[in-house]
């Protein structure tokens, strides 16, 4: 039907427009550019965005005045690149469905914006070298590892907001994003991270989704983390398994500093449960210092299919950090398998009898409220029965 | 095949397939606009009020192969109200509009004028996004959205306007489901009378903004059990950082046995006056997430009515830790609210529902009767909710006798504390809250 009726289109030369563009204003089209004769030093459309950046700045540098705009049109174009020229610049595309970069490449620029536009690349989608700060908006950020930061300045720290924005990465053999320089604030947006290609084995180290050391703080509100296995076969049989956020691990060199997390109203979902078998982490904190906060999120852990006793850890906290990460779990006849650090977690027990005295909870009719302590109680049965003040089904004492 | 199944259902939505001579872009062109009015002899713009339309379906007609393999696309449209259009066959593209009504200023609106019943009928539209632009009108429009299957969209500073549903899909047959994200955007229902906004066959994400269902005082319910949003079929709802608000202010003249907020469930629902189509649900089992939201059900206006906040029936899930709810009974008669309410639940059906409530020194007065359903005994239930009571003394008698401010945490407990009124657990002495002991 497309064919046929393609076939009936009258075809005719496009109609060029020339484009008005403002003052500091660079246009980049892939097909629709006039063509004026002979061609002008000055023109404002240019077929790459290197000759955008490169006609902006030569007779219209951008500054806090006079910020310039690189206005993207449908189609598939070249990185994005910044080495310390030029500050106070927007790339804005027609959307993240119809304009792609190959990617963003930044070292040492301020005030830079980018918006309804995809960055796709097969390793790293946005590269971050030294200082600076940026805008996202309406963004998909497509790689394998979709934002590494490195090489930051002794001094200043890197400043980012993101605004509707989706990090769409894989599970590489190390890590899938790193932010060691500075602040990400990120809201209203998603941030994916799902296996591709050959899939890990038994012996597999684990792999992290995300990371953050030195002076990387990560601060996501109002979001969603997915964390899955992606296209691993359902047999994928990995001792491990994932990390989806770490903080304090380090990859390459790092400033000295506090790794922050802020994950606020959002959702966690680590969900390994259609491979075979690996283990899921949600959080860990390793290093010297490490501060992590968690109000009003939303925890979903699946392991691997296969019974076993690896339960997924909601929290895994390596040494004397700031951990302000409470969760409610949701009541069940049966408590959640998983792990934490004592006290963060509780839940309600549906099914326990209130008169027997060994503090049964598998056949009664009422609820206790139980509060996670594998430090007291045990890690076979970590939870402790708060209504009876004992381990649960153990006697007090 | 999916215009085929729009056009049966939907009927006299028909649109001459021919390109008005006015408009002839290059098929190379990666930019058109649509524009009330073209500049004279502009051949990439398409004029008038049937200009989204046309503009679409020269964008499906110049390509032959799938339309995930189109080549990008910007459809500009400028300001002023359009009429409907279908999104079938369409990939890479963007429809830009220049804002939303609501907001003031210059805006593009997509209208039937009342005309039609929809406003956008989507299908295997891949990879495509909607702009600043606001769909449906409140008085005129039935359907905002409706949509078949298949097909992934981004919605970005969109504003859905419609009389019934905002948003309504369904799958035919085996079609896979659709992807959708919102962000940003808001869906207004302004005559609730079965349900407001249905998702049955798709995968919704819905960052900002929000969904708002609401009641006409002149178009009276026809259902004496109504629902904001209905998650049924192969639904998938996940609302984060939005607010769900479902309004029921009929007055107190009409009495419904229940006004929920959001229903999820593995069976249809109602389907009111959609065409010769027989109602089709996929198999599956309803599942809705709601995280750094809010859910209000308001019902204040009305009297003897039952306002829970979601329901979840067969195998349905919802998964909600991390939301606020607002639960606004009748103000008169025999009104109740309950939170959630677990109704015939089968196999993998649950809630996964904890939630606190702020300390205080009253039980959360009406919004305690939960999870008993209609008819019938709700399961599960216990456990669910907690909240922390300040005015207790050590003998956990709250209020104290004698004023004291211990505070004792309290936990749903309908099984066992069955006292009317006082389904709560004192968890600090073990007792009912109603038990104080010696």
């Amino acid at each position: 039907m497309r064919r046929f009726c393609a076939s009936l289109l009258i075809v005719v030369p496009a109609l060029l427009v020339s484009v008005e563009a403002s003052a500091g204003t660079m246009e980049v089209r892939q097909t629709s550019c006039p063509e004026p004769n002979p061609p002008a030093e000055d023109d404002t459309c240019h077929e790459t965005i290197a000759a955008a950046i490169g006609a902006l700045l030569a007779y219209d540098p951008p500054s806090a005045s006079n910020p310039g705009l690189v206005d993207i049109g449908p189609g598939n174009f070249d990185t994005i690149l910044c080495l310390g020229n030029f500050s106070h610049v927007t790339f804005r595309g027609v959307s993240r469905t119809t304009t792609t970069v190959a990617g963003v490449s930044i070292g040492s620029c301020p005030n830079l914006g980018f918006e309804t536009l995809a960055v796709k690349n097969s390793v790293v989608g946005v590269v971050w070298g030294a200082t600076g700060s940026s805008n996202w908006k309406y963004v998909d950020v497509v790689a394998p590892k979709p934002w590494v930061d490195s090489g930051c300045n002794a001094t200043a720290a890197t400043s980012h907001t993101m605004h509707g924005v989706r990090w769409i990465g894989s599970l590489p053999t190390d890590y899938g994003a790193r932010i060691t320089c500075g602040t990400i604030s990120f809201e209203l947006g998603e941030i994916r991270m799902s296996g591709q290609g050959t899939a890990p084995g038994p012996t597999s180290p684990s792999r992290y989704a995300l990371t953050l050391a030195g002076r990387g703080k990560l601060s996501i509100s109002k979001s969603a983390i997915r964390v899955g296995p992606g296209t691993w076969p359902s047999n994928t049989d990995w001792g491990l398994g994932v990390v989806a956020l770490s903080v304090g691990r380090v990859f390459g060199a790092v400033p000295v500093g506090t790794p922050t997390l802020v994950l606020r109203d959002s959702v966690l979902n680590v969900d390994m449960g259609k491979i075979l078998r690996a283990n899921a982490t949600a959080i860990e904190t390793v290093g010297a210092q490490a501060a992590v906060s968690t109000p009003g999120t939303g925890f979903l852990l699946k392991r691997g299919s296969q019974p076993s006793n690896l339960w997924p850890a909601r929290l895994v906290i390596g040494g004397n950090h700031a951990i302000e990460s409470n969760f409610l779990w949701p009541a069940s006849s049966t408590p959640p398998q998983i792990r934490s650090v004592d006290r963060a977690d509780t839940f309600v027990e549906t099914d326990c009898d209130h008169a027997d005295p060994t503090g049964s909870c598998s056949n009664g009719e009422t609820s206790h409220l139980m509060e996670y302590r594998a430090g007291q109680c045990g890690s076979t049965d970590p939870w402790y029965d708060v209504v009876r003040r004992a381990c649960r089904e153990r006697p007090p004492g | 095949m999916a215009r085929r199944w729009i056009a049966l259902l939907f009927g006299a939505f028909v649109f001459a397939l021919a390109i008005p001579s006015a408009a002839v872009p290059d098929p190379d062109d990666d930019i058109v606009y649509v524009r009330t009015t073209c500049p004279q002899g502009q051949q990439d713009c398409f004029q008038g009020t049937q200009g989204i339309q046309f503009a679409t379906t020269w964008a499906e007609m110049r390509s032959s192969g799938p339309p995930e393999n189109d080549p990008p696309l910007l459809i500009d449209i400028g300001p002023g109200v359009f009429g409907p259009f279908f999104c079938d066959e369409l990939g890479n593209t963007t429809l830009r509009g220049v804002g939303v009504e609501s907001r003031g200023g210059s805006f593009t609106k997509v209208t039937t004028g009342g005309i039609f019943n929809f406003v956008v009928a989507g299908g295997d539209c891949r990879n495509v996004t909607f702009q600043s632009m606001t769909i449906g009108d409140g008085s005129d429009d039935q359907y905002s959205l409706a949509w078949r299957a298949s097909g992934d969209t981004v919605w970005e500073d969109v504003e859905l306007q419609g009389r019934t549903w905002t948003w309504f899909d369904r799958c035919i047959n085996n079609d896979s489901a659709g992807l959708h994200y919102f962000f940003d955007s808001t869906a207004t229902t302004t005559e609730m009378n079965t349900e407001g906004f249905r998702v049955a066959c798709s995968e919704l994400w819905w960052y900002g903004g929000g969904i708002r269902v609401t009641s006409k005082l002149s178009v009276a319910p026809v259902e004496s059990n109504l629902t904001g949003v209905l998650v049924a079929g192969n639904g998938d709802l996940r609302v984060i950082g939005s607010k769900i608000h479902v309004v029921a202010d009929w007055g107190p003249s009409v009495s419904l046995d229940s006004i929920v907020g959001v229903r999820v469930q593995q069976s249809g629902g109602t389907d009111a006056s959609i065409g010769t189509v027989a109602p089709d649900f996929p198999s599956g089992h309803g599942s809705f997430h709601l995280h750094g939201s809010t859910l209000v059900v308001d019902a204040r206006a009305m009297a003897n009515s039952s306002v829970v906040g979601i329901q979840v029936s067969e195998e349905g899930h919802a998964h909600t830790p991390g939301a606020v709810f607002d639960l606004i009974p009748p103000s008169s008669g025999n009104g109740s609210a309950r939170r959630v309410a677990l109704v015939d639940l089968e196999l993998t059906g649950h809630a996964d529902s904890p939630y606190t409530w702020p300390d205080r020194t009253l039980p959360p007065t009406g919004l305690v009767e939960l999870y008993e359903g209609f008819g019938s005994i709700g399961e599960g239930s216990d456990g669910f909710d907690l909240w922390t009571e300040t005015d207790c003394d050590p003998l956990g008698r709250c209020p104290a006798p004698v004023s004291s401010s211990e505070s004792h945490l309290m936990v749903y407990e309908p099984s066992l504390c069955t006292g009317v009124g006082n389904p709560w657990l004192n968890a600090t002495t073990g007792r009912c809250r109603n038990d104080a002991g010696p």
